[in-house]
């Protein structure tokens, strides 16, 4: 008898007691100090046979901690079941996801994009066309027919998918119709820079299932309107709030944001902002996110309290030889560090502001991740595939446009490259490299493309855990105060 | 010896595609599970 490898602890404030939770059955308990000895002594105790000698206190928490897998046999079992609970995240066939990159030309041209430091990208980018678009269509459907999934999940993502407008409305009703006569229910995303995003878009998309879309803001108007300008260098802030404005009401909008030492300083005021507008309340997430490469900030943002030199990660857009990818919108960077595994080392800047931003996206009430729960991601989905504008097949955005990375195309064999590929991330797994970290169920060795571009090896973890401790805590919080108003609701 | 159960474990549904990289949202209207 042993106390998990995945049970996690934080000590709360201003009281004896101590927040555990287990990452792998994401059972959350609040226990005395004593709860907590006796985990401690448990493996020592077990050894020496005094099993027997536990009292009858003891033993009754015991047996609540072993149902809710504080307490397990052996590390052994531990293993087996974080082995087991990988393959039945990879092979969960009740969602079938796709998301389809309807072009990789963009309208914007933001600084921390390696497209917009191309002024020809766009003559040059795919863009899919209905032929290809109706190819699609009949890969999902033989997808729905082979997997019978209870959902089909689609999102639309580019470059900005909405310049692909008759791709994304075909797209939408062939889908629609295809899962409707499969008894399939179907879900539309769109990720997109919000530009276009009009009520009458919006209004085309409903009746197909639109569930909800992704609009950047990159700080508050100043910021965002230097960080995503128009390719002509116009500022975009103002048209893209007008267009959350009038459809947030019709469909569910999730604000997102790219910070740097640059900008990370103006999301209280962005946030701020949000919260005076109308349609605040409605907003179904806001969440921000590290962007770019570069050298460190000079002085770093006072608001964000980064600690010391380390810098910002570099963009994993860009290769290591400094070669762009593939051309999926890159908003956000993984690792830090080129090196090893200890990627964190440099990652101080984007752990602490991300936990810095996440506390006051909460403060301002607003919907947000909690930190903790962070993965697996799609590329560990047997069942989840991106769909290039040519129609390849890849494991996740991240992989657009490289060829070795393809795994298959959606109207042609499987060449053995692209089987080669496919077997390669069937069997991805940087968290085997994680030892017993604690938070291996909750970050699945962290971002594969970030452990590809910036680590050179898909199976180095991309490791972010000073992010998770502090999450923690912060849910710890949470946890105490959502027992303090509502004490008799959530005793066993 | 108290515990004060504040989660049950259950089948997570680790909604969030891409937490690190690219957030999509294929699911936004889920509640997330804490």
């Amino acid at each position: 008898m042993q106390p998990s490898i995945f049970n996690v602890r934080v000590p709360l404030r201003d009281q004896s007691d101590v927040f555990l939770m287990n990452t792998l059955t994401d059972a959350q308990i609040i226990a005395p100090p004593e709860v907590v000895s006796l985990l401690d002594s448990l493996a020592a105790r077990t050894r020496a046979g005094v099993g027997d000698a536990f009292d009858p206190e003891e033993r009754e928490a015991l047996a609540t901690l072993t149902e809710l897998g504080f307490v397990v046999d052996s590390h052994d079992d531990d293993r087996q079941a974080l082995d087991a609970y990988f393959d039945t995240i990879r092979h969960d066939s009740s969602q079938l996801r796709l998301t389809v990159l309807t072009t990789l030309q963009c309208n914007f041209a933001c600084g921390y994009c390696f497209q917009g430091d191309h002024d020809d990208h766009n003559r040059h980018a795919h863009k899919m066309s209905l032929e290809t678009a109706a190819q699609v269509v009949a890969h999902a459907a033989r997808q729905m027919d082979a997997v019978r999934p209870e959902r089909l999940s689609i999102t639309f993502f580019g470059g900005e998918p909405l310049l692909n407008l008759p791709v994304v409305y075909y797209l939408a009703e062939h889908f629609h119709a295809e899962a409707t006569a499969r008894g399939v229910r179907l879900s539309l995303s769109i990720i997109t820079n919000g530009l276009l995003l009009t009520p009458e878009v919006v209004d085309r998309l409903l009746p197909f299932g639109l569930t909800g879309a992704k609009v950047t803001l990159d700080g508050d108007k100043a910021a965002h309107d230097r960080k995503r300008p128009l390719r002509g260098g116009q500022g975009t802030f103002d048209k893209i709030v007008a267009n959350v404005r009038a459809v947030a009401g019709k469909v569910a909008i999730s604000i997102g944001g790219n910070f740097d030492a640059d900008n990370a300083d103006s999301y209280p005021a962005l946030l701020d902002f949000l919260a005076e507008q109308e349609f605040g309340p409605k907003l179904a997430k806001v969440n921000f996110k590290p962007v770019m490469g570069g050298a460190a900030p000079a002085t770093p943002p006072s608001t964000a309290r980064p600690s010391g030199i380390n810098g910002i990660i570099p963009l994993t857009a860009v290769a290591a030889d400094g070669a762009p990818l593939g051309g999926t919108c890159m908003t956000v960077a993984g690792a830090g560090g080129t090196k090893a595994a200890s990627a964190c080392d440099t990652c101080h800047f984007v752990d602490e502001t991300m936990g810095f931003l996440r506390e006051e996206t909460k403060k301002r009430g607003f919907p947000t991740v909690d930190g903790v729960h962070m993965g697996p991601c799609e590329i560990h989905r047997k069942h989840a595939q991106t769909i290039g504008p040519d129609g390849a097949l890849y494991a996740c955005p991240g992989f657009t446009g490289e060829a070795t990375f393809a795994t298959g195309h959606i109207a042609a064999a499987q060449t053995p490259l692209q089987a080669k590929a496919a077997d390669r991330f069937d069997r991805i797994g940087a968290w085997r490299n994680c030892g017993d970290c604690s938070f291996i169920p909750v970050c699945a060795g962290g971002c594969s493309v970030a452990s590809h571009t910036e680590l050179g090896d898909l199976d180095t973890p991309a490791c972010h855990r000073p992010s998770l401790e502090s999450a923690l805590v912060s849910l710890a919080a949470d946890a105490a105060a959502s027992l303090a108003q509502a004490p008799e609701d959530r005793h066993p | 010896m108290k515990i004060t159960i504040v989660n049950t474990p259950s089948s997570k549904s680790n909604d969030k595609w891409c937490p690190w990289l690219i957030e999509i949202p294929a699911e936004i209207g889920d509640s997330q599970k804490k």
